[in-house]
Order: C-alpha cells, then structure tokens, then sequence
C-alpha cells in the first residue's frame, strides 16, 4: 500500500506538536487552498472574512530594503473553505520565521522507502527554477529558506536552507534517512519545518511570483 | 485513493528454492512489502508498454515508487493558470535496485509525462552504479528493512 501525506499548518500555538495539540492545525486542501506570503495590512492580516482581492495583494507587498533583508512578515494560509474556527478565509500560519519548532507539518500515514524531501520548482512540471523569488535561474540565491524542526527548535534568527531545484532541498527526516514502519498504536509520522521567505537588501527586480513547494516521497 | 493499475503484475520473482512472487498490479499497492525475506534467484521486472527488465545476480535487492505532492502554491491569485490536482500524489518514477557487495545499480523508470488515461507509456530508463556509500545513497536513506 502506498504512504500517503497530509500537509498542516500550525495555527494556534507553535510550541505544540499536532500528537498533542491536533486542533490546533489545519489539513491543507491541496486543490483549492494556497499560501500568501506578505508584510500584511488592515486588510490582508490572519481571519479574513472573504478571499483576498489580487489587488489587496498587491498593496500588501513587501517592501524591498536598500540596507537590509527583509524577512517577509507574515505567512497566510488561504483556507478556502473558510470552515475552521468560524468562518474565516485566511489563517496566520503561527511561528513561521521564527524561533518556533512546530510550524509546518507534514504527515505520513506509513513507512517510506526513502527520505522525504521538499523542493521548490516555478511550477507543476518541476524543471525550472527562474523566478526571481527562487534564485533567478541560481537555486543557491533562493530566498525560500528552510529547517527541519522535528527534534528541535531551529534556533534564534536561523538561516536555513535556500530551496530551490533539484539539487538544494531540505531532507525533512534531518538526514536521519526513510520512516520506518508505524510502531503498534502509532497512525502516522510527522515530520516538521520552518519556512520563510527573505529578500536581500536593495534587490532589484521588485515582482509578484507565484511558485509552488513539492514534497518528494516513496514506498516500497 | 487513485489507484492507477497496470494490465499486469508490476514483477514477478523467482526464489532459489523454486517458489516465486507475484507483485501488485498498481504502482500504489506495489505488494513489494510483502515479499518474503529469502533468497531471490531472478526479478522480472515488467516495463509500461510491454518490455521487461531482468535483474539477478545480485545479493539483495529493493523496489521503489517515488512520487511528488504539490502543496504551497504561492499567491495563486497573481496565476489562475497554475491548477493542477495536488491532492493526488503525482507518480514520477519507480525503481529497481539490486546490491552487491559494495555496489547499487539502479534502474530508474520515468513515469512522469507519459500518461496516457490510467495507463503509463514507457518514457526513459535511467542505469546508475553507486558505491554504497556514495552521496547518493545517503540522501536517499534507502529503508533497510525493505532489502530483498
């Protein structure tokens, strides 16, 4: 039987894991929900009550530092359909960027016959990387950072890993290699990141991207 | 579940005691979990479209399906184009390996963009030889329980 995976992201509190706290995140509908990646505003903020316009987005941006990074300030998950916690369209993915261990989650119902691994890819054919957000066409100058935070936290003002292409991924077991088969009582695996998005100081091609993440996986 | 099944059983095995194994049908029930620990005479190795593959030889051997799940979309609001079926896991490649000594050789199967309905067209083999320590291996962290 093949491993299934179930994408979560943490939206009440980052110290607790989903063993200990399940309500506290949320199954991504990978068909309809997306990530917003944004400095945020009045308007495009955690509980939105309707989907974001392309347009509030867009006043919502970032804005490119000429001294310094930016770490993008706040990471949404749209959730569209708007049936978690009442009825809100868009929830705070809580300790994205920070010193915070339980973040994103990322659950398999089996063993693996190989790490699992997340990847980063312009679009669904998994062949380029030229947006400007992954590296411009250099996946070492990627601004999507990850850590694995399975076993710990990623510690203050980490840097992770840029993500991009095939060759800079994250090993989301931490390198410790393929899941092993569920223990007696044991219904699934999970394995955590942090993820961010940090744009250099004085970049210069301001641009609204999308991309997409991928997570790699395998059975026997 | 997607279960995408192939017209025949993805491999069939030949022990040395005589006694074989048929494998699954589907790249998502591949049954190879399933196969007993013993020694393996000969694998038969069933290609999309038709051909085979025959391993033997080998000390130990160990079948794979890889696929990939796209879950973050970023601002899809800025690309209505970008719409895929993410719940489903997307079938890349499978593999089969066999281990001797210190050596892997590889056969990677491409089943990405050969598709046709629920059925796969074979696209590219790929034959690797990797020292079992190579940088390779490592990254993959092969399950040790599922050597054959």
């Amino acid at each position: 039987m093949s491993t299934e995976l179930t994408v979560r992201t943490n939206y009440v509190d980052a110290d607790l894991e989903y063993d200990d706290s399940g309500a506290g995140y949320i199954d991504l509908d990978l068909d309809n929900d997306y990530i917003i990646w944004t400095k945020g505003n009045s308007t495009v903020k955690d509980l939105m009550t309707a989907e974001p316009t392309a347009k509030e987005l867009n006043e919502a941006s970032s804005i490119i530092d000429a001294l310094a990074d930016v770490d993008v300030a706040l990471c949404l998950l749209m959730d569209y359909s708007h049936n978690v916690a009442g009825a809100y369209y868009t929830h705070e993915v809580v300790g994205m960027g920070e010193n915070k261990q339980f973040v994103f989650d990322f659950s398999f119902d089996g063993a693996t016959a190989s790490e699992p691994q997340l990847e980063a890819w312009d679009d669904s054919n998994h062949n380029t990387t030229d947006t400007h957000v992954l590296g411009d066409g250099t996946p070492a100058d990627s601004m999507l950072k990850a850590v694995a935070t399975s076993s710990s936290l990623p510690g203050a003002s980490w840097a992770g890993s840029p993500i991009a292409g095939s060759d800079n991924v994250l090993l989301l077991n931490e390198g410790n290699g393929a899941l092993d088969d569920l223990e007696t009582g044991e219904t699934s695996h999970e394995l955590y990141a942090n993820i961010k998005i940090t744009i250099p100081s004085a970049y210069a091609t301001p641009s609204v991207e999308s991309f997409l993440t991928s997570v790699r996986f395998t059975w026997n | 579940m997607n279960n995408k099944k192939t017209p025949h059983s993805l491999y069939l095995i030949t022990f040395k005691d005589g006694t074989k194994f048929i494998g699954g049908n589907s790249f998502f029930e591949t049954k190879w979990t399933d196969v007993p620990y013993k020694e393996i005479k000969r694998i038969f190795v069933r290609l999309p479209g038709g051909d085979h593959l025959t391993l033997s030889g080998y000390d130990k051997y160990f079948f794979m399906v890889e696929a990939t799940k796209d879950w973050m979309r970023i601002n899809v609001k800025n690309k209505t184009t970008q719409k895929i079926n993410h719940n489903t896991p997307r079938l890349e490649y499978f593999y089969i390996m066999g281990k001797k000594k210190d050596l892997i050789v590889s056969y990677r199967i491409s089943l990405k963009a050969v598709r046709q309905g629920d059925e796969y067209k074979l696209s590219k083999i790929t034959k690797n030889v990797y020292a079992t320590d190579a940088l390779r291996i490592k990254k993959w962290g092969l399950n040790k329980n599922q050597w054959k």
